[in-house]
Protein backbone atom coordinates (compact mmCIF):
# COMPACT_ATOMS: atom_id res chain seq x y z
CA UNK A 1 0.00 0.00 0.00
CA UNK A 2 1.38 3.26 -1.33
CA UNK A 3 1.41 7.30 0.20
CA UNK A 4 -1.13 7.83 -2.56
CA UNK A 5 -3.89 5.36 -1.77
CA UNK A 6 -3.18 5.46 2.03
CA UNK A 7 -3.81 9.34 1.33
CA UNK A 8 -6.93 8.84 -1.02
CA UNK A 9 -8.53 6.48 2.08
CA UNK A 10 -7.95 8.62 4.43
CA UNK A 11 -9.44 11.72 2.30
CA UNK A 12 -12.36 9.42 1.12
CA UNK A 13 -13.13 7.71 4.68
CA UNK A 14 -12.75 11.72 6.46
CA UNK A 15 -15.40 13.26 3.36
CA UNK A 16 -17.59 10.53 3.96
CA UNK A 17 -17.62 11.03 7.67
CA UNK A 18 -18.43 14.78 7.09
CA UNK A 19 -21.23 14.15 4.82
CA UNK A 20 -22.84 11.98 7.50
CA UNK A 21 -22.34 14.35 10.21
CA UNK A 22 -23.81 17.36 8.15
CA UNK A 23 -26.54 15.22 6.78
CA UNK A 24 -27.92 13.69 9.30
CA UNK A 25 -26.72 16.40 12.26
CA UNK A 26 -30.76 16.85 14.23
CA UNK A 27 -33.20 19.21 12.16
CA UNK A 28 -33.29 21.55 15.25
CA UNK A 29 -29.16 22.49 14.76
CA UNK A 30 -29.47 22.38 10.90
CA UNK A 31 -32.53 25.37 11.65
CA UNK A 32 -30.37 26.63 14.17
CA UNK A 33 -27.45 27.29 11.74
CA UNK A 34 -28.75 26.93 8.44
CA UNK A 35 -26.58 26.55 5.36
CA UNK A 36 -27.19 30.36 3.57
CA UNK A 37 -26.44 29.98 0.16
CA UNK A 38 -24.81 32.67 -1.61
CA UNK A 39 -26.51 34.65 -3.89
CA UNK A 40 -25.84 32.89 -7.71
CA UNK A 41 -27.78 34.70 -10.16
CA UNK A 42 -27.47 31.96 -12.77
CA UNK A 43 -29.45 29.79 -10.45
CA UNK A 44 -31.88 32.45 -9.30
CA UNK A 45 -32.95 32.84 -13.10
CA UNK A 46 -33.40 29.38 -13.45
CA UNK A 47 -35.70 29.04 -10.75
CA UNK A 48 -37.53 31.74 -12.42
CA UNK A 49 -37.79 30.33 -15.83
CA UNK A 50 -39.19 26.80 -14.56
CA UNK A 51 -41.48 28.53 -12.80
CA UNK A 52 -42.68 30.59 -16.21
CA UNK A 53 -42.39 27.05 -18.24
CA UNK A 54 -44.81 25.47 -16.06
CA UNK A 55 -47.17 28.18 -15.50
CA UNK A 56 -46.95 28.59 -19.01
CA UNK A 57 -47.49 24.92 -20.33
CA UNK A 58 -44.04 25.14 -22.09
CA UNK A 59 -41.38 22.24 -21.81
CA UNK A 60 -38.19 22.01 -20.05
CA UNK A 61 -35.40 20.16 -21.58
CA UNK A 62 -32.63 18.34 -19.44
CA UNK A 63 -29.70 17.97 -21.17
CA UNK A 64 -27.02 15.51 -19.52
CA UNK A 65 -23.87 15.38 -21.98
CA UNK A 66 -22.10 12.68 -22.59
CA UNK A 67 -19.12 10.94 -21.26
CA UNK A 68 -16.20 11.67 -23.16
CA UNK A 69 -15.60 8.65 -24.69
CA UNK A 70 -15.33 6.61 -21.05
CA UNK A 71 -18.65 5.09 -21.44
CA UNK A 72 -19.35 5.66 -17.31
CA UNK A 73 -20.96 8.26 -16.61
CA UNK A 74 -19.19 10.72 -14.75
CA UNK A 75 -19.85 12.74 -11.64
CA UNK A 76 -20.91 15.76 -13.95
CA UNK A 77 -23.40 13.09 -15.50
CA UNK A 78 -24.63 12.28 -11.81
CA UNK A 79 -25.29 15.92 -11.06
CA UNK A 80 -27.50 16.03 -13.92
CA UNK A 81 -29.51 13.44 -12.84
CA UNK A 82 -30.37 14.76 -9.50
CA UNK A 83 -31.45 18.00 -11.24
CA UNK A 84 -33.13 15.99 -13.54
CA UNK A 85 -35.08 14.27 -10.79
CA UNK A 86 -36.07 17.56 -8.95
CA UNK A 87 -36.81 19.72 -12.43
CA UNK A 88 -39.33 16.23 -13.32
CA UNK A 89 -40.63 16.95 -9.52
CA UNK A 90 -41.32 20.37 -10.04
CA UNK A 91 -43.29 19.82 -14.13
CA UNK A 92 -44.11 16.83 -14.28
CA UNK A 93 -47.93 17.72 -14.05
CA UNK A 94 -47.00 20.84 -16.81
CA UNK A 95 -48.97 20.58 -20.03
CA UNK A 96 -45.89 19.67 -21.57
CA UNK A 97 -44.12 16.86 -19.80
CA UNK A 98 -40.21 17.52 -19.46
CA UNK A 99 -37.85 15.99 -21.59
CA UNK A 100 -34.33 14.84 -21.31
CA UNK A 101 -31.19 13.88 -23.98
CA UNK A 102 -28.11 12.10 -23.41
CA UNK A 103 -24.99 11.20 -25.44
CA UNK A 104 -24.34 8.37 -22.50
CA UNK A 105 -26.11 4.96 -22.78
CA UNK A 106 -25.73 4.57 -19.58
CA UNK A 107 -27.09 7.95 -18.29
CA UNK A 108 -29.76 7.44 -20.93
CA UNK A 109 -31.01 4.81 -19.05
CA UNK A 110 -30.98 6.36 -16.23
CA UNK A 111 -32.46 8.89 -17.13
CA UNK A 112 -35.88 6.89 -18.42
CA UNK A 113 -35.66 5.45 -14.66
CA UNK A 114 -35.76 8.55 -12.80
CA UNK A 115 -38.72 10.13 -15.17
CA UNK A 116 -40.39 6.41 -14.73
CA UNK A 117 -40.11 6.99 -10.87
CA UNK A 118 -41.00 10.71 -11.15
CA UNK A 119 -44.31 10.03 -12.81
CA UNK A 120 -45.33 6.55 -10.80
CA UNK A 121 -44.46 8.74 -7.81
CA UNK A 122 -46.98 11.50 -8.91
CA UNK A 123 -49.81 9.33 -9.89
CA UNK A 124 -49.60 9.48 -13.35
CA UNK A 125 -47.47 6.38 -14.56
CA UNK A 126 -49.06 5.74 -17.29
CA UNK A 127 -48.57 9.33 -18.90
CA UNK A 128 -44.42 8.11 -19.07
CA UNK A 129 -43.18 7.47 -22.18
CA UNK A 130 -39.62 5.87 -22.48
CA UNK A 131 -39.02 8.66 -25.36
CA UNK A 132 -39.12 11.90 -22.92
CA UNK A 133 -35.50 10.37 -21.99
CA UNK A 134 -33.60 9.36 -24.84
CA UNK A 135 -29.83 8.73 -26.00
CA UNK A 136 -29.81 11.57 -29.16
CA UNK A 137 -25.98 9.86 -30.02
CA UNK A 138 -22.83 8.73 -28.92
CA UNK A 139 -20.24 11.40 -30.06
CA UNK A 140 -19.60 14.84 -28.90
CA UNK A 141 -20.95 16.37 -32.30
CA UNK A 142 -23.54 13.45 -33.24
CA UNK A 143 -24.96 14.16 -29.57
CA UNK A 144 -25.29 17.89 -30.37
CA UNK A 145 -26.64 16.52 -33.44
CA UNK A 146 -29.77 14.66 -32.24
CA UNK A 147 -29.89 17.35 -29.51
CA UNK A 148 -30.68 20.29 -31.60
CA UNK A 149 -34.13 19.12 -33.10
CA UNK A 150 -35.70 18.86 -29.53
CA UNK A 151 -34.61 22.67 -28.07
CA UNK A 152 -35.86 23.60 -32.14
CA UNK A 153 -39.07 21.76 -32.04
CA UNK A 154 -40.45 20.27 -28.98
CA UNK A 155 -41.56 23.77 -27.54
CA UNK A 156 -38.93 24.07 -25.34
CA UNK A 157 -38.79 27.20 -22.87
CA UNK A 158 -36.26 26.30 -20.67
CA UNK A 159 -32.74 24.16 -21.49
CA UNK A 160 -30.76 23.18 -18.80
CA UNK A 161 -27.71 21.62 -19.60
CA UNK A 162 -25.93 19.60 -17.11
CA UNK A 163 -23.25 17.43 -17.58
CA UNK A 164 -19.53 16.53 -19.77
CA UNK A 165 -19.49 18.57 -22.69
CA UNK A 166 -16.74 19.81 -25.20
CA UNK A 167 -17.08 22.65 -27.09
CA UNK A 168 -19.90 21.49 -28.73
CA UNK A 169 -22.15 22.77 -26.24
CA UNK A 170 -21.96 26.06 -28.20
CA UNK A 171 -24.33 24.59 -30.86
CA UNK A 172 -27.22 24.03 -28.34
CA UNK A 173 -26.48 27.11 -26.67
CA UNK A 174 -27.30 29.09 -30.26
CA UNK A 175 -30.04 26.30 -30.61
CA UNK A 176 -31.67 27.90 -27.40
CA UNK A 177 -31.22 31.39 -28.06
CA UNK A 178 -32.65 31.00 -31.26
CA UNK A 179 -35.73 29.28 -30.74
CA UNK A 180 -36.41 32.44 -27.89
CA UNK A 181 -35.15 29.84 -25.08
CA UNK A 182 -33.42 30.04 -21.45
CA UNK A 183 -30.36 28.20 -21.49
CA UNK A 184 -28.02 27.52 -18.12
CA UNK A 185 -25.30 25.37 -18.24
CA UNK A 186 -22.84 23.68 -15.94
CA UNK A 187 -19.81 21.59 -17.33
CA UNK A 188 -17.28 19.77 -15.77
CA UNK A 189 -14.63 20.14 -18.67
CA UNK A 190 -12.71 23.54 -19.19
CA UNK A 191 -13.40 23.58 -22.97
CA UNK A 192 -17.35 23.22 -22.42
CA UNK A 193 -16.59 25.89 -19.86
CA UNK A 194 -15.20 28.44 -21.83
CA UNK A 195 -17.68 27.63 -24.81
CA UNK A 196 -20.82 27.81 -22.19
CA UNK A 197 -19.58 31.09 -20.88
CA UNK A 198 -19.74 32.86 -24.58
CA UNK A 199 -22.73 30.78 -25.83
CA UNK A 200 -25.32 30.64 -22.59
CA UNK A 201 -27.83 32.62 -21.32
CA UNK A 202 -26.23 32.15 -17.94
CA UNK A 203 -23.36 29.77 -17.50
CA UNK A 204 -22.04 27.84 -14.26
CA UNK A 205 -18.08 28.18 -13.81
CA UNK A 206 -15.89 25.25 -12.25
CA UNK A 207 -17.35 23.82 -8.89
CA UNK A 208 -20.41 25.90 -9.64
CA UNK A 209 -22.02 22.49 -11.29
CA UNK A 210 -22.16 20.60 -7.89
CA UNK A 211 -24.17 23.45 -5.96
CA UNK A 212 -26.93 22.99 -8.71
CA UNK A 213 -28.86 20.49 -6.79
CA UNK A 214 -28.66 22.12 -3.44
CA UNK A 215 -30.14 25.75 -5.11
CA UNK A 216 -33.18 23.50 -6.73
CA UNK A 217 -33.53 21.84 -3.16
CA UNK A 218 -33.42 18.67 -4.13
CA UNK A 219 -32.67 17.62 -0.85
CA UNK A 220 -30.88 18.30 2.31
CA UNK A 221 -27.95 15.68 1.33
CA UNK A 222 -26.91 17.76 -1.61
CA UNK A 223 -26.64 21.14 1.18
CA UNK A 224 -24.51 19.00 3.31
CA UNK A 225 -22.09 17.85 -0.13
CA UNK A 226 -21.65 21.74 -0.53
CA UNK A 227 -20.60 21.70 3.60
CA UNK A 228 -17.99 19.16 2.51
CA UNK A 229 -16.69 20.30 -0.54
CA UNK A 230 -16.19 24.07 1.75
CA UNK A 231 -14.41 22.23 4.17
CA UNK A 232 -12.30 20.23 1.78
CA UNK A 233 -11.25 23.26 -0.06
CA UNK A 234 -10.47 24.83 2.84
CA UNK A 235 -8.55 21.99 4.18
CA UNK A 236 -6.78 21.96 0.10
CA UNK A 237 -5.75 25.82 0.48
CA UNK A 238 -4.24 24.90 3.50
CA UNK A 239 -2.08 22.14 2.54
CA UNK A 240 -1.15 24.22 -0.55
CA UNK A 241 -0.15 26.85 1.27
CA UNK A 242 2.05 24.74 3.73
CA UNK A 243 3.33 23.05 0.99
CA UNK A 244 4.79 26.57 -0.90
CA UNK A 245 6.07 27.98 3.13
CA UNK A 246 7.95 25.13 3.20
CA UNK A 247 9.40 24.89 -0.29
CA UNK A 248 10.13 28.50 0.55
CA UNK A 249 11.31 27.82 3.69
CA UNK A 250 13.93 24.86 2.17
CA UNK A 251 14.97 27.23 -0.61
CA UNK A 252 16.11 30.08 2.17
CA UNK A 253 17.30 27.48 4.18
CA UNK A 254 19.57 26.58 0.80
CA UNK A 255 18.11 23.88 -0.29
CA UNK A 256 16.26 23.15 -3.87
CA UNK A 257 12.99 24.37 -2.62
CA UNK A 258 12.31 26.38 -5.56
CA UNK B 1 -43.30 -5.03 -3.41
CA UNK B 2 -41.10 -1.90 -4.94
CA UNK B 3 -40.95 -1.07 -1.30
CA UNK B 4 -39.11 -4.25 -0.33
CA UNK B 5 -36.91 -4.31 -3.92
CA UNK B 6 -36.02 -0.58 -3.84
CA UNK B 7 -33.82 -0.69 -0.30
CA UNK B 8 -31.90 -3.85 -1.58
CA UNK B 9 -31.19 -2.39 -4.80
CA UNK B 10 -29.54 0.48 -2.87
CA UNK B 11 -27.57 -1.99 -0.42
CA UNK B 12 -26.44 -3.75 -3.66
CA UNK B 13 -25.35 -0.60 -5.31
CA UNK B 14 -23.53 0.37 -2.70
CA UNK B 15 -21.96 -2.86 -1.60
CA UNK B 16 -20.68 -3.34 -4.73
CA UNK B 17 -19.19 0.69 -5.14
CA UNK B 18 -17.51 -0.29 -2.16
CA UNK B 19 -15.91 -3.58 -2.62
CA UNK B 20 -14.65 -1.41 -6.11
CA UNK B 21 -13.21 1.34 -4.14
CA UNK B 22 -11.21 -0.64 -1.27
CA UNK B 23 -9.94 -2.87 -3.79
CA UNK B 24 -8.75 0.41 -5.73
CA UNK B 25 -7.51 1.41 -2.06
CA UNK B 26 -6.42 -1.68 -0.48
CA UNK B 27 -4.24 -4.44 -2.11
CA UNK B 28 -5.96 -6.94 -0.41
CA UNK B 29 -5.64 -10.60 -2.51
CA UNK B 30 -9.45 -11.38 -1.60
CA UNK B 31 -10.89 -8.24 -2.82
CA UNK B 32 -9.21 -8.22 -6.29
CA UNK B 33 -10.77 -11.03 -7.40
CA UNK B 34 -14.33 -10.09 -6.58
CA UNK B 35 -13.60 -6.63 -7.82
CA UNK B 36 -12.44 -7.89 -11.42
CA UNK B 37 -15.93 -9.87 -11.39
CA UNK B 38 -17.79 -6.91 -10.45
CA UNK B 39 -15.95 -4.36 -13.04
CA UNK B 40 -16.25 -7.02 -15.96
CA UNK B 41 -20.40 -7.42 -15.02
CA UNK B 42 -20.39 -3.31 -15.74
CA UNK B 43 -18.50 -4.05 -19.07
CA UNK B 44 -20.81 -6.32 -19.91
CA UNK B 45 -23.97 -4.10 -18.92
CA UNK B 46 -22.38 -1.17 -20.51
CA UNK B 47 -22.28 -2.48 -23.06
CA UNK B 48 -25.77 -4.05 -23.38
CA UNK B 49 -26.67 -0.13 -22.58
CA UNK B 50 -25.06 1.15 -25.63
CA UNK B 51 -26.89 -1.32 -27.39
CA UNK B 52 -30.66 -0.87 -25.59
CA UNK B 53 -29.62 3.35 -25.73
CA UNK B 54 -29.23 2.96 -29.55
CA UNK B 55 -33.15 1.47 -29.94
CA UNK B 56 -34.53 3.71 -27.96
CA UNK B 57 -32.86 6.62 -29.92
CA UNK B 58 -34.14 4.31 -33.11
CA UNK B 59 -37.82 3.90 -31.74
CA UNK B 60 -37.79 7.84 -30.65
CA UNK B 61 -37.15 8.69 -34.00
CA UNK B 62 -39.66 5.98 -35.54
CA UNK B 63 -42.80 7.28 -33.33
CA UNK B 64 -41.95 10.56 -34.68
CA UNK B 65 -42.11 9.22 -38.27
CA UNK B 66 -45.40 7.35 -37.39
CA UNK B 67 -46.74 10.78 -36.27
CA UNK B 68 -49.75 12.61 -38.57
CA UNK B 69 -48.03 15.57 -38.05
CA UNK B 70 -44.63 17.26 -37.59
CA UNK B 71 -42.97 14.63 -39.30
CA UNK B 72 -39.08 15.31 -39.66
CA UNK B 73 -36.92 13.86 -42.85
CA UNK B 74 -34.11 13.34 -40.37
CA UNK B 75 -35.77 11.21 -38.53
CA UNK B 76 -36.16 8.88 -41.76
CA UNK B 77 -32.46 8.88 -42.68
CA UNK B 78 -31.39 8.10 -39.44
CA UNK B 79 -33.85 5.17 -39.23
CA UNK B 80 -32.73 4.76 -42.88
CA UNK B 81 -29.19 5.12 -41.76
CA UNK B 82 -29.20 2.89 -39.23
CA UNK B 83 -30.75 -0.37 -40.75
CA UNK B 84 -28.10 -0.21 -43.55
CA UNK B 85 -25.40 0.26 -41.03
CA UNK B 86 -26.59 -2.74 -38.75
CA UNK B 87 -27.24 -4.84 -41.84
CA UNK B 88 -23.89 -3.85 -43.97
CA UNK B 89 -22.32 -4.23 -40.69
CA UNK B 90 -23.72 -7.93 -40.00
CA UNK B 91 -23.12 -8.97 -44.10
CA UNK B 92 -19.47 -7.79 -43.99
CA UNK B 93 -18.70 -7.33 -39.82
CA UNK B 94 -17.81 -4.52 -38.56
CA UNK B 95 -13.80 -5.31 -38.76
CA UNK B 96 -14.15 -5.30 -42.61
CA UNK B 97 -11.85 -2.47 -44.63
CA UNK B 98 -14.40 -1.48 -46.60
CA UNK B 99 -17.05 -1.21 -44.41
CA UNK B 100 -14.56 1.08 -42.03
CA UNK B 101 -13.99 2.92 -44.80
CA UNK B 102 -17.69 3.38 -45.97
CA UNK B 103 -18.45 4.79 -42.01
CA UNK B 104 -15.34 6.57 -41.76
CA UNK B 105 -16.25 8.93 -45.12
CA UNK B 106 -19.68 9.53 -43.88
CA UNK B 107 -18.89 10.02 -40.24
CA UNK B 108 -15.70 12.61 -41.14
CA UNK B 109 -17.52 15.15 -43.11
CA UNK B 110 -19.85 15.19 -41.08
CA UNK B 111 -17.77 16.12 -38.07
CA UNK B 112 -16.07 18.80 -40.05
CA UNK B 113 -18.90 20.59 -40.92
CA UNK B 114 -20.35 20.45 -37.84
CA UNK B 115 -16.91 21.83 -36.16
CA UNK B 116 -16.74 24.24 -39.13
CA UNK B 117 -20.30 25.27 -37.87
CA UNK B 118 -19.15 25.02 -34.19
CA UNK B 119 -16.32 28.19 -34.83
CA UNK B 120 -18.75 30.49 -36.83
CA UNK B 121 -21.27 29.62 -33.42
CA UNK B 122 -18.79 30.74 -31.14
CA UNK B 123 -17.70 33.87 -33.05
CA UNK B 124 -20.72 34.98 -33.17
CA UNK B 125 -21.73 33.98 -29.65
CA UNK B 126 -18.68 36.08 -28.29
CA UNK B 127 -19.30 38.80 -30.63
CA UNK B 128 -22.83 38.94 -29.03
CA UNK B 129 -21.77 38.21 -25.21
CA UNK B 130 -21.52 41.72 -24.41
CA UNK B 131 -25.16 42.50 -25.45
CA UNK B 132 -26.25 39.58 -23.31
CA UNK B 133 -24.40 40.10 -20.23
CA UNK B 134 -22.26 43.15 -19.91
CA UNK B 135 -19.94 42.80 -17.21
CA UNK B 136 -16.64 42.69 -16.02
CA UNK B 137 -16.33 38.71 -16.74
CA UNK B 138 -17.59 39.30 -20.19
CA UNK B 139 -15.13 42.16 -20.73
CA UNK B 140 -12.18 40.21 -18.72
CA UNK B 141 -13.33 37.37 -21.35
CA UNK B 142 -13.49 39.12 -24.59
CA UNK B 143 -10.02 40.47 -23.64
CA UNK B 144 -8.34 37.65 -22.81
CA UNK B 145 -10.06 36.01 -25.82
CA UNK B 146 -8.58 38.29 -28.34
CA UNK B 147 -4.92 38.77 -26.45
CA UNK B 148 -4.52 34.87 -26.36
CA UNK B 149 -5.36 34.79 -30.41
CA UNK B 150 -3.55 37.41 -30.75
CA UNK B 151 -0.34 35.38 -29.36
CA UNK B 152 -1.23 32.56 -30.37
CA UNK B 153 -0.88 33.93 -33.74
CA UNK B 154 2.96 35.52 -32.89
CA UNK B 155 2.11 39.40 -33.58
CA UNK B 156 3.68 40.05 -30.99
CA UNK B 157 7.20 39.11 -31.45
CA UNK B 158 10.39 40.87 -29.82
CA UNK B 159 12.00 39.73 -26.87
CA UNK B 160 10.13 42.27 -24.49
CA UNK B 161 6.69 40.76 -25.33
CA UNK B 162 7.58 37.01 -25.36
CA UNK B 163 8.26 37.53 -21.83
CA UNK B 164 5.20 39.10 -21.36
CA UNK B 165 3.40 36.71 -23.33
CA UNK B 166 4.77 33.56 -20.76
CA UNK B 167 4.03 35.34 -17.76
CA UNK B 168 0.37 35.81 -19.21
CA UNK B 169 -0.06 32.43 -20.21
CA UNK B 170 0.58 31.18 -16.66
CA UNK B 171 -2.41 32.93 -15.60
CA UNK B 172 -5.22 30.64 -17.09
CA UNK B 173 -2.94 27.64 -16.12
CA UNK B 174 -3.23 28.63 -12.28
CA UNK B 175 -7.06 29.23 -12.85
CA UNK B 176 -7.83 25.67 -14.98
CA UNK B 177 -5.80 24.46 -12.04
CA UNK B 178 -8.14 25.96 -9.37
CA UNK B 179 -11.27 24.90 -11.46
CA UNK B 180 -10.01 21.15 -12.01
CA UNK B 181 -9.13 21.27 -8.12
CA UNK B 182 -12.77 22.06 -7.44
CA UNK B 183 -14.33 19.57 -9.69
CA UNK B 184 -12.81 16.97 -8.41
CA UNK B 185 -13.96 17.91 -4.90
CA UNK B 186 -17.47 18.15 -6.24
CA UNK B 187 -16.49 14.87 -7.66
CA UNK B 188 -15.66 12.59 -4.79
CA UNK B 189 -18.47 14.26 -3.01
CA UNK B 190 -21.09 13.32 -5.47
CA UNK B 191 -19.29 9.17 -5.47
CA UNK B 192 -19.56 9.14 -1.62
CA UNK B 193 -23.12 10.40 -2.15
CA UNK B 194 -23.91 7.95 -4.50
CA UNK B 195 -21.79 5.26 -1.92
CA UNK B 196 -23.97 5.83 0.61
CA UNK B 197 -27.32 5.42 -1.18
CA UNK B 198 -28.01 9.06 -0.19
CA UNK B 199 -28.31 9.82 -3.68
CA UNK B 200 -29.63 6.80 -6.12
CA UNK B 201 -29.51 8.05 -10.09
CA UNK B 202 -31.35 4.86 -10.24
CA UNK B 203 -34.90 5.78 -9.51
CA UNK B 204 -36.29 5.64 -5.57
Amino acid sequence: MNLDSILGLIITITAAAALLFFWLRPQRKQEHGAVSLRNLPALMQLRRAVGLAVEDGKRLHVSLGQSGGSAIPSAAGLVGLATLRRIAQLSTLGDRPPVATSGEPLVSLLSQDVLQTIYNQSGVGAQYRPTQARLTGITPFSYAAGALPVIRREQVYTNILVGSYGAEIALLCDASDRAGAFSLTASDTLTGQAAAFAAACQPLIGEELFALPAYIQAGPVHKASLLVQDLLRWVLIGALLLGAVFKLVQWILGGTGL
Amino acid sequence: MSKIKLPIAAVVAAAAGLVVLLGYFLPLPALQPIRDLLLNWAAILTGMAVLVGILNMVGAHWQRLSQPKNRDAASLVLVLAFWVTVAVGIWLSPAHPVFRRIITHIQMPFESSMMAVLSVTLTLAAARLLQQRRDLMSILFLVSAILFLALAAGLFNNPLMNLMANFLQQIPLAGARGILLGIALGSLVTGIRVLMGADRPYGE
